[in-house]
């Protein structure tokens, strides 16, 4: 029998420092929760939107690996080892901290919000050497699909970005009462289901906008979309490591 | 009320910075660091500190050899293992261990 926990966006934690709205799913900065600390090697699920022009300065990270998937807006990274990207809707970004690496990000727009989604894992390996990827996916890719956008290190060649965590993400966006199965690619990892925009059934139960929810013990998991146009992110993670 | 006295360990000296910075930015916590296994001992057996943060730099086999002689040293100081560098992790981490020895 499946074990769930159903996380409601409006149960996140939330600061807003005017030029951030950040809201998180797990405990992160002032907002502590012993439990929601993390769900398997997910650690951390921001939900950040930053002000034109504004956002973060540069800054620390070490052994952990960090997905961002920017939702609207173009997001400017910079960091220690030299790369300077843009990300915007449609790309994955991936880093891995490891040793430590120093980066910024920033709203590259003077107009307009950017909104993305920061995602940490702890790695499977500490102290790896640092690095950075990104890719564009296509949006037809996704379409009535899970569309694989973070595989691990060891299943590179997929067209996602790969990291040092056996861990995968999907992402789909469906019409009206599209359904599908998602299959775990590992005994004993979990899926954290994050609903990007809609009305999403995930085993069952019926998720809005923002809500996260982790499935594990079991083998799949059943997806309808009860709303058009509805975004799903699934995290399959290692529940230990 | 007693601070809390940290003792952060990362062989990344900026982020060590970072670390001993944000810590010390937080009422009633205080922290100093170190960059490897001599100078933590060397902290160790000089001074008590409450809890000691493991950050990243130090390999697998020096970070068990270092949890070893923390507990033989200071039994009643906590060990956490920091992950993130600094980041907003910190305090949820140190908060954890605190609230561990509570339950």
């Amino acid at each position: 029998m499946p074990n769930t926990i159903l996380h409601k966006a409006g149960t996140r934690g939330h600061a807003d420092h005017g030029w951030l709205n950040s809201y998180h799913s797990f405990s992160f900065a002032n907002y502590h929760d012993p439990a929601r600390v993390h769900f398997g090697a997910l650690r951390v699920l921001n939900d950040d939107t930053v002000a034109p022009g504004r956002g973060f300065g540069k800054h620390p990270h070490d052994n952990m690996e960090i997905i961002s998937i920017p939702l609207e807006g173009d997001l400017q990274h910079e960091d220690s080892m030299g790369n300077t990207a843009i990300i915007r809707n449609g790309d994955i970004q991936a880093m891995s901290a490891g040793t430590g690496i120093f980066h910024s990000e920033f709203n590259k727009n003077k107009d307009l919000p950017v909104k993305f989604l920061q995602i940490w894992l702890f790695p499977d390996k500490k102290n790896v050497a640092p690095r950075y990827s990104q890719v564009t996916l296509k949006a037809e890719d996704r379409h009535n699909r899970l569309q694989e956008i973070v595989s691990p290190e060891k299943t590179n060649g997929q067209p996602g970005v790969s990291i040092n965590q056996e861990a995968w993400f999907s992402m789909g966006k469906f019409d009206k009462d599209f359904t599908t199965e998602y299959q775990l690619k590992k005994k004993g990892d979990g899926v954290y289901a994050f609903v990007l925009k809609g009305d999403i059934e995930v085993q069952g139960e019926a998720l809005n906008e923002r809500d996260g929810f982790g499935i594990w013990n079991t083998d799949q998991i059943s997806v309808r979309a009860n709303s058009q146009d509805a975004e799903l992110l699934l995290m399959e993670v290692p529940m230990t490591f | 009320m007693k601070d809390l006295n940290i003792l952060a360990v990362c062989a990344h000296g900026e982020i060590l910075e970072t670390i001993v910075r944000l810590v010390n930015g937080h009422p009633g916590w205080r922290a100093v660091g170190a960059t490897d296994t001599e100078q933590t001992i060397r902290m160790l057996e000089a001074s008590e500190y409450d809890i000691i943060l493991l950050g990243s730099g130090l390999d697998a086999e020096s970070e068990v050899n270092l949890a070893g002689m923390c507990r033989k040293l200071r039994p009643q100081m906590k060990i956490v293992y920091h992950f993130g560098g600094g980041s907003g992790l910190l305090a949820n981490e140190i908060l954890g261990a605190l609230a561990a020895d509570n339950a």
